[in-house]
């Protein structure tokens, strides 16, 4: 019977092995006599410093949680605005809505408002109130017709 | 909004003195419009010696009224 021929290419192979184990006992690892690594659950002090730094992390939380005040404000963080009662918002300004404020350059086609004050009869203001229109509208129209006939 | 920006539109004739009896209260309106029709508007008021409020007066009285709910 033939001795198994040993296969040179596995001995890179296993000096790669060999570099790797000692790679591994230099930082630390516990291999033994067959080359195994030996698993050990860390040791009752380890423990004790792990759970020292766990305590210490929480105690840090806990005094950002609790010991800030909270008078202080600073632990409150983003306020927010609280909504307005209804009492305390701002009344409207006239009985015409204005358009809100828009951002960019001017449409084509749509015009800045400009304020105007005038007088009209309470005959006039009831009849465009019933109707649901503004005298805004109304002038609008009179202008357009006024237009229309030039 | 600036003092500029709000126009006092007065109207024609401007009443001198206390209203006369019988004669109802004209309601004070701050409005909003679009210049190139205000522009309009004046111009044809000018003419017809008119403010914008009887403008807006005799347009509400021959387009949304009756001929009897017109007060003299």
């Amino acid at each position: 019977m033939r001795p198994p021929r040993r296969l040179h290419q596995f001995e890179p192979a296993e000096s790669n092995y060999e570099t790797e184990l000692t790679w591994l006992r230099d930082r630390g690892v516990r291999i033994d006599e067959k080359g195994r690594i030996i698993v050990s659950l860390p040791t009752p002090d380890d423990e004790d410093e792990l759970c020292d730094r766990d305590e210490e992390e929480a105690s840090i939380t806990e005094l950002m949680r609790r010991e800030v005040g909270r008078r202080d404000g600073g632990s409150r963080g983003r306020r927010r605005r609280s909504v307005p009662k209804a009492s305390q918002r701002m009344p409207a300004r006239s009985a015409h809505p204005v358009n809100p404020p828009r951002v960019g350059r001017p449409a084509i086609g749509a015009e800045v408002r400009v304020y105007v004050q005038t007088t009209i009869s309470p005959q006039t203001r009831e009849t465009i109130t019933r109707r649901g229109l503004t005298l805004a509208d109304v002038l609008d129209k009179c202008a357009q017709e006024l237009a229309d006939d030039v | 909004m600036t003092s500029d920006d709000l126009a006092e539109d007065k109207p024609f004739p401007v009443p001198f003195g206390r209203p006369r009896l019988g004669q109802p209260r004209r309601v004070r309106v701050t409005t909003t419009i679009e210049p190139s029709k205000l522009a309009c508007l004046r111009k044809h008021g000018l003419r017809m010696k008119k403010s914008l409020g009887q403008l807006a007066d005799e347009y509400v009285c021959c387009h949304f009224l009756e001929p009897e709910q017109v007060e003299p």
